[in-house]
């Protein structure tokens, strides 16, 4: 790659900024709050795929790159990279979140009952026009008679219970300085478990669906179904560092998805296998595809764009937005390379064209200097001394262009 | 033309947060340029309080460190950073100047010698070791390498010349280990690409 390196244009630059700025319009703080309020999952999606909870930060960086969301996920990353890690959060158990919301396809009556929670799934996708007209619809949600749960068991506890699915690995105590860590380095493949689930967590919420699509609509060997999805706040649990007590600092949302497919185990004792995936933030169509690419990648020999390097590296969403972006600076060495040989392709070919009617019309030279000096390139006839009698083929280039 | 900065672009640091830069600054300056002395922010330090604020910059919760001196230790576990044995620890102190006497040399030197070189595909892992000395004065160190013009020369005393047999051995680059050699508040960087030569 050569690139070239510019100076001079900063009035240009600063200017450029301040357009994109003035056209976007001014960013107030009440601005930001009611992002932070009205549009929660947009701000989950940029979170998400950040890999950061902070929801306010989320919505300035929404609000200050005019609402790129690549550009505000590289806003959060950066911010975040340069923060210190004053302490590491306990792990989470799904049957320990707030559980707002809990749905399974595979079977109606799960331990816990289904919890429909907050959704838009089964609304009339009509534009409410009357919203424009300024129309302030009181909504107001029937409190039931009995409140729901707070925690809810999992769908695969159960299963496994039942023996449907293979029991869990012991899981061994949390190490800060043991567990791979994704944004500390890179992931090398077959990526460990923790690795690919964090890549999975911070992936992009597009790239995973185009994925995770592709492997629904029949291009994966899988057909799998949501065993359960849910919708929660996790406590963020700490270990004080002087009384050694367990205290919570607040709640994240969480989304994760489990997804089940028949497959697994031997001929003799078939078992459900599982997909996995849980992000911070709700957001069900990226938990949902990525979970079936979670399983589809453990596939022994997959279609190609569902092999885990291939998923783990195209959904990185920071790196495949800059890499796109990057093409915008200026290539113009490596392009001029690319029109010189061009260029000379097409001026040794015209000049074998013309060294055929030069050869008959005009003179005989003795040598192909003549030519060849005014270019140092050989060309594909730039080796052709032309002093042999003319060929059929020459005789119709004359003739042509006669 | 000036560009303008952003006011508030970036949260005001503490005190603590801005010693820590400039000692990180300082650090990073030393290995930059192998052998020449750098003075670390902060009056009139001594060799162990240097060693802790070089700690407490280069240590967070994501790191680890080994030292044989007990106060040191109990300072630098206010980093965060976990307490390791000296073969798996990513930074290593040896602060205390009554280790030059003969014997405790020859501990301190047994210690350096199980620190960790890295590895062919981690050779960041390598250790950084952080041991005081003498800057000025008695043995010439002729050294050259990556960040040096020409050769540099310094003299550094009460570290015995197996410490640099040692170091010597413990460099196939890229894996090796970096050193600080700190003396008061001076600090001479030698990271493992510098190549030393003793008279």
């Amino acid at each position: 790659m050569a690139y070239v390196a510019t100076r001079g244009g900063e009035n240009a630059i600063q200017q450029s900024e301040q357009l994109f700025h003035d056209l976007r319009g001014p960013v107030t703080p009440a601005f930001i709050q009611a992002l932070l309020q009205t549009m929660p999952y947009l701000v989950d999606r940029v979170m998400s795929e950040a890999g950061l909870y902070a929801p306010e930060l989320a919505a300035l960086a929404l609000a200050q790159s005019g609402g790129d969301l690549y550009e505000s996920v590289l806003l959060l990353r950066a911010y975040c990279s340069t923060q210190p890690r004053l302490a590491y959060a306990q792990p989470v158990q799904s049957a320990d979140l707030f559980t707002v919301r809990r749905i399974s396809a595979a079977f109606k009556e799960i331990p816990g009952g289904q919890i429909l929670g907050p959704s838009l799934d089964y609304s009339h996708r009509l534009l409410r026009f009357d919203l424009l007209d300024g129309v302030q619809t009181p909504s107001e949600v029937t409190p039931a008679a009995q409140a729901a749960n707070k925690v809810y068991p999992t769908v695969a506890a159960w299963q496994r219970g039942q023996d449907l699915i293979a029991k869990l690995p012991t899981p061994e105590p949390f190490d800060s300085l043991t567990t791979p860590d994704i944004t500390r380095e890179p992931v090398s493949f077959p990526a460990s478990r923790a690795h690919r689930l964090q890549a999975l967590a911070r992936a992009d919420t597009g790239g995973t669906l185009a994925l995770g699509y592709a492997s629904m609509r029949g291009y994966g060997l899988t057909h799998p179904t949501i065993n359960e999805l849910r919708l929660a706040y996790a406590d963020v649990k700490l270990t004080h560092p002087l009384t050694g007590k367990s205290f919570s600092a607040g709640r994240v949302r969480v989304s994760q998805a489990e997804v089940v497919s028949t497959g697994g185990g031997t001929p003799e004792k078939p078992v459900l296998e599982l997909g996995f995936c849980a992000t911070l933030g709700w957001n069900e169509v990226k938990v949902i595809a990525a979970s079936m690419l979670d399983m589809e990648m453990d596939k022994p020999n997959p279609h190609p764009a569902h092999k885990e390097e291939f998923v783990l590296y195209h959904t990185e969403a920071v790196e495949g937005s800059g890499f796109c972006i990057h093409f915008k600076l200026p290539h113009y060495v490596t392009f001029s390379s690319s029109m010189d040989n061009i260029r000379n392709v097409r001026e040794s070919q015209t000049r074998g064209m013309f060294e055929g009617i030069f050869v008959q019309k005009i003179v005989k030279p003795t040598t192909g200097n003549s030519v060849e000096s005014t270019n140092g390139h050989s060309g594909t006839s730039a080796g052709h001394v032309p002093t042999t009698e003319p060929s059929p083929k020459q005789d119709s280039v004359k003739e042509g262009s006669a | 033309m000036t560009i303008p900065t952003a006011v508030n672009a970036y949260p005001p640091s503490t005190l603590a947060e801005t010693l820590a830069r400039e000692t990180f600054q300082a650090l990073l300056a030393a290995l930059s340029n192998p052998g020449r002395v750098f003075t670390l922010p902060g009056a009139a330090l001594s060799t162990e309080q240097s060693c802790r604020q070089i700690g407490l910059t280069l240590l967070d919760l994501e790191t680890s460190f080994f030292t044989p001196d007990h106060i040191l230790r109990h300072e630098l576990d206010q980093s965060g950073a976990r307490f390791r044995t000296a073969s798996s620890a990513a930074y290593l102190f040896f602060p205390n100047s009554d280790a030059f006497e003969a014997m405790m040399m020859q501990q301190t030197i047994d210690i350096i010698a199980q620190a960790t070189s890295g590895t062919i595909t981690d050779p960041d892992e390598g250790a950084t070791v952080i041991v005081a000395c003498e800057v000025g004065e008695g043995q010439a160190l002729h050294l050259h390498g990556p960040g040096i013009q020409h050769t540099n020369e310094v003299r550094i005393d009460r570290l015995p010349v197996e410490f640099w047999h040692l170091r010597a051995a413990k460099i196939s680059y890229p894996l090796g280990i970096d050193i600080f050699l700190v003396d008061g508040g001076q600090v001479v960087g030698l990271p493992r690409t510098t190549v030393v030569e003793i008279e």
